[in-house]
């Protein structure tokens, strides 16, 4: 039986003139998976294309089997986390996230249990009766996240959820979202902060000008931009001894040396025969401190695929 | 030939002092206000009715030409405390109307978008920056007050000569002080007002609503109450009173000069604390 | 002599009844050189009121604040008009271009009329407003409005700019475009800057000294450019191969080493132990070298130690006798720039 999926066929979002998303294809399976692009890509209407905000002018969507046109079933099984700071002037934390389980057909029992389960996931059972008028910037934001987990949803779609948080609040959301994905839920969150995404996402999803430029694991997306050379950077005492070396070898097509001269950037064609011949300049007696791929991070991809300027 | 290098240089030149630093503000505002059409517009009427009074102070001195007119109106015109204070109360009401067309976007655009820790970050303090707004209303309704005002004493002291200024000379004082009161009341409506409503339709309204809600209420108390302190309580009538007694000019029955002015400067300082309250650059949230 | 940037003397603030300051002193910063100081903390830690009784906004319970020598409440006017400071939160005047609205700015930190106006369309190119900068504030982008934010900091040239999350909601260009402002405002400027700021890697990019508050106290500070010149104390591995019998090898070299899996390890070696040994055991165990790194403790380390979050770091905890930060948990002044 196969993981359900978010899939997406040739989707097409324009309001009036102005572009949403051009047919997109997307295949998601479980775990996390980080929308990433500049603002105004597309990030935003793709999520409200998930949760049935807003709907296609082309092509279907399929949430985990189920069709956004079924509201009903689908809000069940998710849970949405928008960017903009809007509660209800009269909700303190508690009521806010228990009024939205009791929406859901909750007893008021239930509702009030899993509220409180939600807030202290979040780390926010000191403020629940507070108003959130009166929350500080961080603690809106987990209280929006609060109410998008409280029913416990197969599939979370969060927008930006840790902007705005500080370091130790983060580790815990994202240890949050961890454990979640291991239990083979969704978990589709858009950032801006690349080196997180690279360390805590399954999949990454690249979206510039409304279009998918690429979608898939961050090492195989790599893999597949074969107009780029692998890069490394290379600490060596020797380096200029080191990059003549290297300059022997026909799958390296750039050396570029640091002003420093104690370091390489090395691009390469063949990562395998790159490393072959590091080891072997190694025993040769070139004493090389260090070796650090330098794109393959989401950085890197981004740079290469969606660009902007340096 | 030569490269030069151009681009940002970190600014380490002259700082200029307060003074200057202090008319930043003013001068934007008025570059700014006198581009706007209706504000010249208004202006310019605002000037008629000075016009049509140094045509009428021309008259009085030119006794010849009077001959040709009725007997009461010669009467009737003549140079006197009357005389400035019926050209009081026109510009008055001129001035309500300028200051509703400019109040209101001096301080609502600032407050609108979190502006004033921009401002308050700069070597500028609340109170210079409230006095620096109410500079820009003042400045401009001035311009239609006591500035004619003794351009017209002046004119009249120039045709009549000295006798006439060494018995009307606490005119001139009464025109200046009695105008300044009221300047301060209405930029502090117009500047209150702005920094309370974000539209300028609606702030505009406000100021006009102050006079004419207040003129209501107090005609409202002496009509209930059948007593006539009321008037005290409508900022024209009051101010009225004071300008009477500063020109000379015989009282209406009701609250005396004193009893207007404490009034006045009450009101004045009531929209000054209610001003104070909303230009904080910080809100503390208890 | 060298005068710090920002003194603080056993400062107290308090906002309504509540005490958010409580005592802390510091020295930061050295007056004359281009420098990066981190604030960081968790939220509630006191960040912000620290930055807003710098900028004379909050009237201190007790205690002093200096900023370039001026007391920041007695002489609040010589700390404005010294400082530029970009706030947190949207900021502008919507009817205003740019132009004007940097002109008006630059005029009330005390330029004269022409070099107001000079500055202003400098400062806008330099922040890449340069062809938007007749266009009305209001039709900006939010990260358009953030860099007017920027521009209006440093249009008159301050000595210290406070920069209150500046990378907040960019997309990474627009972040790499703001750090390396950054950067070359302390490089090239000769500028100092106060950066506050939740994304510690960003602060690792561009500060020299790390401030960490913790519920109103300051807990650590570290200076970075010793960090980085520290000695290494770990050595991170990816290696492509059977690396099965790798974890037996170690000890023969005398290393100790842990692995996470897909072909990543950490191993520490023993003190004066060369590196060279590690490529002669990849040789011998037949395994290619993917990746070989020497790691310092991040900043995220060090922060989560200072919150007690962990116990030691992993450069500390495994080697004795290592730790580059100045001072651990501190009430007196502390002078970070001191001999070393």
């Amino acid at each position: 039986m196969t993981a359900p999926a978010v899939v997406f066929d040739e989707v097409s979002k324009f309001y009036g003139e102005v572009l949403g998303v051009n047919r997109v294809t997307l295949n998601i399976p479980p775990g996390i998976t980080s929308l990433v692009g500049p603002n105004g890509s597309g990030k935003t209407t793709l999520m409200n294309l998930m949760t049935g905000l807003i709907h296609p002018d082309h092509g279907s969507i399929r949430m985990r089997g189920i069709s956004p046109r079924d509201p009903e079933n689908l809000m069940r099984i998710t849970g949405y986390a928008t960017q903009y700071d809007a509660a209800p002037r009269w909700a303190t934390g508690f009521s806010f996230i228990t009024t939205g389980l009791l929406l859901f057909g909750c007893g008021r029992a239930e509702a009030e249990e899993k509220a409180w389960k939600a807030l202290e996931r979040l780390g926010l059972t000191d403020a629940a009766h507070r108003k959130v008028a009166a929350y500080s910037k961080g603690m809106r934001q987990r209280v929006r996240l609060a109410q998008a987990i409280a029913h416990e949803p197969e599939l979370l779609v969060l927008d930006e959820p840790l902007n705005g948080l500080d370091p130790l609040v983060r580790a815990e959301t994202i240890a949050l979202f961890r454990s979640w994905a291991a239990q083979g839920r969704h978990v589709i969150l858009s950032s801006h902060v690349l080196q997180e995404v690279d360390v805590i996402s399954d999949q990454v999803v690249l979206i510039a000008n409304g279009m998918i430029v690429a979608e898939g694991e961050i090492r195989n997306v790599r893999d597949e931009i074969h107009e780029h050379p692998s890069q490394f950077i290379v600490r060596c005492s020797d380096a200029s001894n080191l990059a003549a070396s290297l300059f022997s070898e026909d799958h390296i097509t750039e050396i570029k040396v640091n002003d420093d001269r104690l370091s390489l950037l090395v691009m390469t064609r063949d990562r395998e025969r790159f490393a072959r011949a590091l080891g072997r300049f190694a025993g040769d007696g070139h004493r090389i401190d260090s070796v650090i791929p330098a794109d393959e991070n989401v950085d890197a991809l981004y740079e290469y695929l969606i660009g902007g300027d340096k | 030939m030569a490269v030069y290098r151009r681009g940002y240089h970190r600014y380490q030149g002259r700082i200029m002092g307060r003074w200057a630093r202090f008319l930043v503000l003013p001068r934007f505002s008025w570059k700014k206000l006198f581009r706007q059409r209706l504000v010249v517009l208004l202006m310019v009427v605002s000037v008629i009715w000075p016009l049509l009074c140094a045509g009428f102070i021309y008259l009085t001195n030119h006794a010849d030409l009077l001959k040709g007119l009725p007997r009461e109106f010669q009467s009737f015109i003549e140079v006197n405390g009357k005389f400035f204070l019926v050209f009081m109360n026109t510009q008055a009401f001129f001035a309500i109307f300028l200051s509703a067309l400019i109040g209101p976007g001096l301080i609502a655009p600032d407050l609108a978008n979190n502006a004033l820790q921009l401002y308050f970050s700069r070597p500028l303090t609340r109170p210079e920056y409230a006095l620096s707004r109410l500079a820009v209303l003042f400045g401009v309704l001035s311009l239609i007050t006591w500035v004619p005002g003794l351009l017209l004493f002046g004119m009249q002291v120039g045709m009549a000569g000295s006798w006439w200024f060494r018995a009307n000379w606490t005119l001139s004082l009464g025109i200046v002080a009695g105008f300044a009161i009221w300047v301060l009341l209405v930029s502090m409506v117009a500047l209150a007002s702005s920094a309370y409503v974000r539209w300028k339709i609606i702030a505009g309204a406000l100021v006009m609503g102050f006079f004419f809600i207040l003129s209501g209420v107090a005609t409202m108390i002496n009509g209930v109450f059948r007593v006539t302190w009321g008037h005290a309580l409508n900022p024209a009538w009051a101010a009225n009173a004071v300008w009477r007694t500063l020109l000379s000019v015989e009282p209406i029955e009701g609250p005396g000069a004193a009893a207007c002015a404490l009034v006045l400067a009450g009101i004045i300082l009531l929209l000054a604390l209610v001003l104070e309250r909303k230009l904080r650059p910080v809100e503390v949230i208890k | 002599m060298t005068s710090p940037v920002v003194e603080l003397e056993n400062l107290r603030v308090k906002l309504g009844r509540r005490e958010i300051l409580r005592g802390i002193s510091s020295r930061l910063g050295v007056s004359g050189v281009g420098k990066a100081i981190g604030l960081l903390g968790p939220n509630g830690a006191g960040k912000s009121t620290l930055i807003l009784t710098l900028l004379g906004f909050h009237k201190p319970l007790g205690g002093q604040a200096r900023v370039l020598g001026f007391d920041c409440r007695s002489q609040m006017r010589e700390v404005r008009s010294r400082v530029g400071y970009m706030p947190e939160t949207d900021s502008f005047i919507a009817n205003m271009t740019a132009v004007t609205f940097l002109h008006l700015m630059a005029g009330l930190s005390g330029l004269p009329g022409e070099a107001a106006l000079e500055k202003a369309h400098e400062v806008l190119f330099h922040v890449g407003l340069g062809e938007a900068r007749y266009r009305e504030l209001r039709t900006y982008s939010f990260g358009m409005k953030q860099m007017a934010k920027l521009a209006q900091a440093i249009v008159h040239g301050p000595e210290l700019v406070i920069l209150d999350e500046p990378t907040n909601g960019l997309d990474p260009s627009a972040r790499q475009r703001m750090l390396r402002l950054v950067r070359e405002m302390k490089e090239e400027q000769g500028m100092n800057v106060l950066l506050c700021s939740h994304l510690l890697r960003d602060v690792e990019q561009v500060c020299d000294e790390v401030v960490i508050m913790k519920d109103g106290m300051i807990v650590h500070e570290c200076n970075l450019e010793e960090e980085r010149r520290s000695n290494k104390s770990f050595v991170e591995l990816e290696v492509t191969g059977d690396d099965r019998n790798l974890q037996g090898a170690l000890p023969a070299i005398g290393a100790d080493g842990v692995t996470e899996g897909g072909g990543r390890w950490r191993i520490v070696l023993p003190p004066k132990v060369d590196i060279q040994v590690i490529w002669d055991l990849m040789a011998q165990q037949n395994l290619l070298v993917r990746k070989l790194n020497h790691r310092r403790d991040t900043l995220e380390e060090i922060f989560l130690k200072a919150m007690g979050h962990i116990a030691h770091t992993p450069g500390e905890g495994l080697l004795p006798g290592n730790g580059n930060c100045a001072a651990q948990n501190h009430k007196d002044s502390k002078d970070l720039r001191g001999t070393a």
